[in-house]
């Protein structure tokens, strides 16, 4: 996940809310017979517990984002993909200039028996149906 | 071996952001379902909403819609009107 899209967020409690509100312009918010309306309940406002509880969810959310990104960004430098698989970073440097999308070996098992598969794939790059089928079999 | 390490050091804060990010998105929607009892809670609201407009689900008409909703009637609760 990506936080690229996150924008800044300022932080509203309680106090900041009274403050925001004393501070929105003449006529944003009517101040017609304030005092008929309930300003305080006899219980408090519900609202405020949901901002709040939701401000906190929203900075966990990004800060889990932040250490997941990290966590694989760190994995995809040390064997150069996001996910596991057979082949060792320098082997999959090796394959890069040649490598056609059908021939990406994603099997988990047998670095030996990838590293043998990368022998052929030359019939791929020709796209021979054949090497393609071979090229993405489980080993 | 690379499986190892994913398990190990990835696979684990790939589960704890996905839990986050779904109880973040739980929070927004109890957000906006919740209705405020009182005039500064609306306010509140109000403003957080339309500070943070993308982040709760400003985009999507039917969320908006919703929300709106439940302020109206929070207000015409307090107002004494007729719900």
């Amino acid at each position: 996940m990506s936080r690229a899209n996150i924008e800044n967020t300022t932080s509203l409690t309680r106090r900041g809310a009274f403050a925001l509100i004393a501070a929105a312009p003449v006529g944003a918010i009517p101040i017609v017979a304030v005092s008929s309306y309930p300003l305080f309940g006899a219980t408090p406002d519900p609202i405020f517990a949901a901002i709040e509880t939701y401000m906190h969810a929203k900075d966990a959310a990004f800060k889990a984002c932040d250490e997941s990104d990290n966590a694989e960004h760190q994995f995809t430098l040390k064997y150069g993909a996001s996910t596991p698989d057979a082949l060792s970073k320098e082997v999959r440097e090796k394959l890069a200039p040649h490598r056609p999308r059908h021939c990406k070996i994603e099997n988990r098992n047998s670095r030996a028996d990838c590293e043998v598969l990368a022998g052929v794939l030359g019939r791929c790059d020709r796209g021979d149906a054949s090497g393609v089928g071979f090229a993405n079999r489980r080993l | 071996m690379q499986t190892a390490v994913f398990n190990e050091k990835v696979r684990p804060l790939e589960l704890v952001a996905t839990k986050k990010w779904m109880d973040y998105s739980e929070a927004a929607t109890r957000l906006l379902n919740t209705a405020p009892t009182t005039v500064v809670g609306i306010a509140a609201v109000l403003a957080y909403v339309g500070d943070n407009l993308e982040s709760v689900g400003g985009d999507d008409e039917e969320t908006m819609k919703e929300f709106l909703g439940t302020i109206a009637k929070a207000a015409a609760v307090l107002a004494g009107l007729p719900v």
